[in-house]
């Protein structure tokens, strides 16, 4: 029965073919390419075309879709100038043993000294509750930094727990003594806290230009979550650029810029809010990170293969490119198992070098299209064409296309 | 699981005289003597017991303050591997990284169309052993990100400030899981096993003189560190981050001597029989 599948696999596959891409929602590719002229130079790199196979286990659970970046918060960052001190750090607190860290803050360029960075010292704060009543001391205010001695961490950074018994609400938090000229920032992790926000995007990759969106949600609370204040930007991966969004109900949006200049490293978007869930006042900052891609190559709609007399499945990629660099095409093939099941099979790769528009052949032997297991439609899904030179991810398609 | 797999390579290639080596990637860190200054030769000379031939070891000294795909960092870790490959004719290669190493090999593991050596290299590879890999990231770097907190506890792991740091925040790493690195949930798997060893908490009592395996100040440090962390976790990453790429070959308390858990500075020294297990493995 194997041989004959094998037979008929072969039989059946003729000298070449083409299938055009499926674009399904979701799925990301460029409408335009920028051109070289707009962008910096190409860095070197590995010229030779590179390929490689490996199968993958059928039983694998492969998440195919796009799946956007979001991440979780249970802590808020604020700074505080030294001025503000005799008022008081207002501390928002929503659970009880929160850990506080105060940092003092050099201006960049600028060290600190030794005795600016003991300005802050743990037995001189106290802690004043709604009720204007008094809190200090070691029962309450827990330490977190050692003897200095014991190399714990840097001298301008104190850290500690809240005790229990403290319960929640908003706080001030008070410095009778601070020597230092610099501003202090304030980090409230609040691990116990019912409350976590989680910041969403639907994309992992955006490009230059494109309106970048975030959702602003509080895992597990149904009741509606109303934003106090915020402020949200985008900062770009060496930090130097920064861009202002807006926060309209809960959702984060604004444009994105145009680059002509790619640095390595991630965007991220820099959310910090105080909201009212619940009659209660509660502070969160996030930090999500995500890819911004200038549009330098795209696939062409149509894909070639076929079955050469070694049996490998050829597929023969168009890769439209604006400017010169390394491109990758990755994907994974799909076959039909005995019962047919469509399960994942293989990961396929192949990158080249490429001066101008061209194609990519890239080839899948036997041994990984196990032929006595699985049989045809093969799928390719999970496609992605990248651009190496520049790390930037410019296609993904969820389920690319069938070879019958 | 390991065992049978291993079994089954060792038929495939009957034909084949298996030259085993192995070798140690450093994690965060611009090592230059990483053998004594990372690893302490006791740790590496226990290990290496293992091997037909205990020359078959090497070393690596590389750049990973550096994000994972430059140069400096996998670039030079796929010369050394290649180096040592052919020049020692290996075809079975065990690769034992710690922390952030992990990342590195799991970049060469992922992306084998960068560098035409990769896929020499990873045909090589019989499996990773990743000791406490930051395979998820760790809050610590984002604390240190935005500042310059932990720069004396975490100074050996982390370094100041540069992009390896910037790379392990949980947000960028979770980017780059789901869009250049292979092995994580829901992802494909990498060509070669990626296995996992998770350190499970810091123990840093004065009386106890497993604080002392390998220096009580680091551990104090990184008993400090959990503050920030999930409780589960070796200090300086949580154990939901070290499991979070390819397979878990053991949780510390699996294996070592006593049941004692393996801090992070713990998990790449000659600690508990660590070192032992990793030799009998080869």
């Amino acid at each position: 029965m194997k041989l004959f599948l094998i037979l008929f696999a072969s039989l059946s596959l003729h000298a070449g073919d083409s299938v055009k891409m499926n674009f399904q929602k979701g799925d990301r590719a460029p409408l335009s390419l920028i051109n070289s002229k707009t962008i910096e130079s190409t860095p070197a790199g590995e010229q030779a075309q590179v390929s490689l196979n490996w199968k993958l286990d059928p039983a694998t659970e492969i998440n195919l879709k796009n799946q956007g970046m979001s991440t979780l918060s249970k802590y808020y960052r604020q700074t505080i100038e030294p001025e503000s001190l005799f008022s008081g750090i207002p501390l928002t607190i929503s659970a009880k043993e929160a850990v506080v860290h105060l940092q003092i803050l050099a201006p960049k360029g600028e060290s600190i000294s030794r005795d600016d960075a003991n300005a802050i010292q743990l037995d001189r704060l106290i802690l004043v509750d709604s009720k204007e009543s008094l809190h200090e001391g070691a029962a309450v205010l827990e330490a977190l930094r050692p003897d200095q001695k014991e190399r714990a961490w840097s001298a301008s950074n104190s850290a500690f727990r809240l005790s229990s018994s403290l319960g929640t609400g908003s706080f001030t938090l008070h410095l009778d003594e601070y020597g230092a000229t610099f501003p202090i920032q304030v980090t409230v992790f609040e691990k116990q806290s019912p409350f976590e926000l989680e910041v969403a995007t639907t994309l992992t990759n955006f490009y230059a230009g494109e309106t970048f969106q975030a959702d602003l949600t509080f895992k597990g609370n149904e009741k509606q979550d109303f934003v106090h204040t915020a402020q949200a930007y985008l900062v770009s991966p060496d930090g130097r650029q920064r861009i202002a969004m807006r926060v309209a109900g809960n959702q984060v949006m604004g444009s994105l810029p145009r680059l002509a200049s790619i640095q390595p490293g991630l965007w991220e978007l820099h959310f910090d809010g105080s909201f009212e869930i619940a009659g209660q006042k509660v502070q969160r900052s996030a930090r999500l990170a995500f890819g911004l891609t200038v549009p330098t190559g795209r696939f062409e709609p149509m894909v070639n293969y076929h079955f050469n007399k070694e049996g490998q499945l050829a597929l023969d990629f168009g890769i439209e490119i604006g400017v010169p660099g390394r491109y990758e095409v990755k994907g994974l093939l799909y076959a039909m198992n005995a019962e047919k099941k469509s399960v994942p099979i293989a990961v396929f790769n192949s990158a080249a070098f490429f001066k101008q528009s061209g194609r990519m052949e890239l080839l899948i032997d036997k041994e990984t299209l196990q032929l006595a297991d699985f049989q045809g439609p093969y799928q390719v899904k999970g496609l992605t064409l990248k651009d190496q030179s520049r790390m930037q991810v410019l296609s993904h398609l969820t389920d690319a296309f069938s070879v019958n | 699981m390991r065992m049978c797999l291993f079994a089954l390579l060792v038929i495939g290639s009957v034909s084949v005289m298996a030259q085993t080596g192995v070798a140690f990637v450093h994690g965060t860190g611009h090592q230059t003597d990483a053998y004594n200054d990372y690893w302490k030769p006791e740790f590496v000379q226990t290990v290496i017991q293992g091997l037909p031939n205990t020359s078959n070891y090497t070393v690596i000294n590389c750049d990973f303050e550096q994000y994972m795909w430059t140069s400096d960092a996998a670039g030079c870790l796929a010369d050394s591997l290649y180096q040592f490959i052919t020049s020692k004719n290996i075809n079975d290669l065990v690769v034992i990284t710690h922390s952030n190493g992990g990342n590195v090999m799991r970049w060469i593991l992922s992306n084998p169309t960068w560098d035409s050596r990769y896929p020499v290299i990873i045909d090589k590879i019989r499996w990773v052993n990743a000791l406490a890999p930051s395979s998820l990231g760790t809050p610590l770097a984002n604390a240190v990100t935005e500042g310059t907190v932990f720069e004396q506890s975490l100074g050996w792991l982390l370094g100041y400030g540069n992009d390896a740091v910037k790379m392990q925040q949980t947000h960028w790493m979770s980017y780059y899981n789901q869009n250049w690195l292979l092995g994580t949930s829901g992802r494909p798997s990498t060509p070669k096993g990626f296995w996992s060893i998770v350190g499970t908490d810091v123990e840093t009592s004065i009386f106890d003189p497993d604080s002392y395996c390998g220096g009580y100040t680091l551990n104090l440090g990184l008993e400090i560190t959990q503050a920030w962390l999930d409780n589960c976790s070796d200090g300086f990453l949580d154990c939901s981050s070290q499991a979070g790429a390819g397979s878990v070959w053991y949780y510390d308390h699996q294996f070592t001597d006593g049941d004692e858990p393996l801090s992070h500075n713990q998990s790449r020294r000659k600690c508990f029989g660590l070192a032992e297990l990793l030799r009998d493995d080869l």
